[in-house]
């Protein structure tokens, strides 16, 4: 028996090694053979390439090397003319003249002229245009209107001053004259676009990678790379292996898997802030979480710190506002309110209004204990751990907490219910945001019931700022607003404002002329990257 | 022979398990989080025999307590599926005929059934619960006793002690239950601990998809899933819930095994 075992023992160690040396085999060969190609990976198959029709973060990375706007978000999420010279704000906030640049040609070879912008944003707002980006050229109803001054010369008039509207602007322009008189929707051309971009779109294999190549009429610096070949690899562990083998040259990683990465040498890694924030949202309306007190109460009760080391790995910060740091509009240091590990002020907090522990050593007032339901979407790996700490920091306190992981739809249809009172006490998620600090579609009282307020989210005085931010133009200004709104939002407690997540990258080696890593990625000048 | 002592080691193992998971309701506290800025599992040391997971909870106190799930869980299904398939077992046996005919064709469309899916579509649409997968578990795994069942009934139906309580006059419920049922018990004790070991499976399976028990309480199905980020890292984060499953359904099959060739033995 003990002969078997060790004869069987062997045969495996030989099978590993075989393995082990094919690998290496592989790898050596990949790497030789693949000068000025990069290799990207995208989470997931992207459904078109089609940038006013894209829905899903992959599409729009290809559809980022393939179109150009007319301005594009720089490093410091400010932004830039790209397609245009220049632009202008008229003094009362409601006519933008944009200057673009001549000479600039399509990948066919057509001049791209101020019709192509026009028409592009015309067909955003054609409400038989199936896009989600409409919203963003209507205000209050009312569209914008663009109209071509000259060949070159783009005026957009807006129905009332609405600061937000020159990210909108950069939006990415599609070719009239591929697409003037056809069903945009179903358009061939959303499987084989043309843009203006410094790669031009060659080849799209589905479920196997889409090749864009370097574009030669680029008006801007010549693109260093010959080609970029997008990989959909949706799992995680797939990607992890692909990126270690040399198959792809970028991966986001988990934070548990740092150390391993570290060992690999061809591999730098980056690590940088997002424009993003994980939360977990009281439902004002629930009479106990109206109280304010009972809101501190739990704050005081989470050492998030603590999440942030053990979820994170340390790899993210403890957030106290709605606004990510990286953001230009951040509020200062001493503005925050700040609602640090100290769960012997939650027991005051609570008697102070009117709790008293019951025999289960649980608080209650008039009968009604303090035990909640915390809803989360299952998926990510982050949020079963984080309600797992929450449940125990709130039990040591005398607060009961019941986590209900939700299927994703349903979890959805809970929270945009779109009715009040909405089925849920607490409810866990993450902001992505936008480069741009307007998020008054959050945080506005007139948001709730529908619309992203769902917790019920009420302050005049938020109220007040949010929309004097839409209507100012200077960025200091508007910089103030919003770091005023951010700081009173910190201060009422409408979420239990958790970290914010950093992004840690492994780039090959091989790979030279990223951008300054940051929320806006690795990959902002594309056509300035190379590889070895 | 071989299988006495395995036999032992398993029903001992058992034993020593569920002593050791009640005792855990009234010590320690398995399912309290300790994050001291320790943001890695540690290792098996002396003071956690078994190492800690990523939240800094004993892996061998949760072993124990999450043992009180699966061992319950396994238990109260094999008991649901018993009694569902000894009454339809019963019932369809001494019917006979065209209803046995037409309940074992729906016991055999049953079968056809993917049973884990039914499970996980019930689970979604009702939500994820203990009750719900005790239950689920319990109305789902019945099929094979009450086969089973049957086919003893129908073979001890036309043996000669019925056919006289048959003459005698007495109701067919009767004679199912106090002559032919008794016959047929040591088959139903097999298989229900075979069930059992199952349902345990089963049990795993779905905490390990995060629809079986919710947290703090831990089952070894949801300790395995909270283990996959830690796999290369800290291996014992599965190794101990993974065993412990083993351990348990083989220790159940070894059991079922023996008793088995000693109820048919006894019975040639």
């Amino acid at each position: 028996m003990p002969k078997m075992l060790k004869k069987s023992l062997s045969m495996i160690c030989s099978l590993a090694i075989v393995l082990t040396a094919t690998f290496g085999i592989g790898c050596a060969r990949k790497s030789t053979g693949s000068h000025g190609t990069m290799n990207l990976r995208l989470s997931g198959e992207p459904n078109l390439l089609n940038p006013i029709l894209t829905t899903d973060a992959y599409s729009a990375q290809v559809v980022g090397t393939i179109f150009s706007g007319m301005l594009k978000v720089n490093e410091k999420l400010e932004l830039e003319p790209d397609l245009a010279e220049s632009y202008d704000i008229s003094p009362d906030g409601k006519t933008y003249i944009f200057k673009l640049k001549p000479n600039v040609t399509w990948h066919d070879g057509a001049p791209f002229t101020a019709d192509d912008v026009v028409f592009t944003f015309n067909t955003i707002i054609d409400p038989k245009t199936n896009t989600v980006r409409r919203s963003n050229y209507v205000i209050n109803g009312k569209p914008i209107r663009f109209t071509a001054v000259d060949s070159h010369t783009v005026k957009a008039e807006l129905p009332e001053p609405f600061a937000p509207f020159l990210l909108s602007a950069a939006a990415e322009i599609i070719p009239k004259h591929l697409l003037d008189n056809t069903n945009i929707n179903t358009a061939s051309f959303n499987r084989n676009p043309v843009g203006t971009g410094p790669f031009k779109f060659k080849e799209w294999k589905a479920g196997q990678h889409i090749i864009v190549v370097k574009n030669p009429l680029y008006y801007g610096k010549p693109p260093q790379l010959d080609r970029i070949i997008f990989k959909p690899i949706s799992d995680y562990n797939a990607g992890k292996v692909a990126i270690i083998k040399g198959d792809i040259d970028e991966f986001d990683i988990n934070p548990q898997d740092l150390a391993e990465m570290k060992k690999i040498r061809h591999l730098a890694l980056y690590e940088y802030d997002q424009l993003q924030y994980s939360f977990v949202g009281f439902n004002l309306k629930n009479h106990h979480l109206q109280d304010i007190k009972v809101r501190q109460a739990i704050a005081y009760a989470v050492d998030r710190k603590a999440i942030v080391d053990a979820v994170l790995k340390g790899h993210g910060t403890v957030a106290d506002v709605p606004i990510s740091p990286v953001s230009w509009a951040y509020p200062t240091g001493n503005a925050i309110t700040r609602y640090d590990y100290a769960p012997a002020k939650s027991a005051t907090l609570l008697e102070s209004a009117g709790y008293k522990k019951n025999t289960h050593g649980i608080y209650e007032k008039d009968g009604s204990e303090l035990a909640f339901t915390i809803i989360y979407g299952q998926g990510g790996k982050a949020s079963p751990k984080n309600a797992e700490i929450i449940q125990s920091a709130l039990g040591k306190v005398g607060i009961k907490l019941t986590i209900v992981p939700m299927e994703w739809q349903s979890f959805l249809r809970i929270v945009n219910s779109g009715k009040d009172p909405k089925k849920f006490d607490l409810c866990m998620l993450s902001w992505s945001l936008s480069p741009d600090p307007d998020d008054y579609s959050i945080w506005h009282s007139s948001e709730y019931p529908k619309g992203f307020n769902f917790i019920g989210y009420s302050n005049p005085k938020v109220d007040a700022l949010l929309t004097r931010g839409r209507t100012v133009n200077n960025h200091t200004q508007r910089a103030q607003i919003y770091a005023e709104a951010s700081a009173l939002i910190g201060h009422d407690l409408p979420y239990l404002f958790l970290y914010y997540p950093r992004t840690i990258s492994a780039v090959n080696q091989r790979i030279h002329g990223l951008s300054e890593p940051g929320p806006a990625g690795l990959f902002v000048r594309i056509e300035g990257v190379s590889a070895d | 022979m071989m299988g006495n002592w395995a036999t032992r080691l398993s029903i001992g193992f058992l034993t020593l398990i569920s002593i050791l998971s009640i005792s855990m309701i009234w010590i320690g506290h398995p399912n309290d989080i300790h994050l001291n800025g320790n943001t890695n599992p540690t290792s098996p040391d002396i003071h956690h025999i078994l190492g800690t997971d990523d939240l800094g909870r004993d892996i061998g106190s949760r072993i124990l307590d999450g043992a009180r799930i699966s061992l319950g869980v396994g238990l109260i299904a094999m008991t649901i599926s018993v009694s569902i398939g000894t009454i339809i077992g019963l019932f369809s046996g001494f019917m006979g005929g065209l209803t046995d005919e037409l309940i074992m064709r729906v016991v055999d469309f049953i079968m056809g059934l993917p049973t884990l899916f039914i499970i996980l579509i019930i689970q979604v649409i009702l939500g994820p619960s203990l009750i719900n997968a005790i239950v689920v578990i319990g109305a789902t795994s019945w099929m094979g006793i009450a086969r089973l069942v049957r086919a003893e009934i129908l073979s001890i139906r036309e043996r000669p002690y019925i056919l006289a309580a048959r003459a005698r006059g007495f109701s067919p419920w009767r004679i199912a239950i106090r002559h032919a049922l008794p016959n047929a018990v040591s088959s139903i004790i097999v298989s229900g601990i075979l069930t059992m070991g199952g349902a345990i499976l089963t049990e795993s399976v779905l905490s390990f998809l995060g629809l079986g028990v919710q947290p703090p309480q831990a089952s070894w199905g949801s300790m395995l899933q909270h283990s996959t980020d830690y796999l290369y890292t800290a291996p014992w984060m599965a190794i101990s819930p993974g065993l412990a499953i083993t351990l348990t359904v083989l220790s159940l099959n070894f059991i079922g095994d023996t008793l088995r060739e000693r109820a048919s033995g006894g019975r040639s």
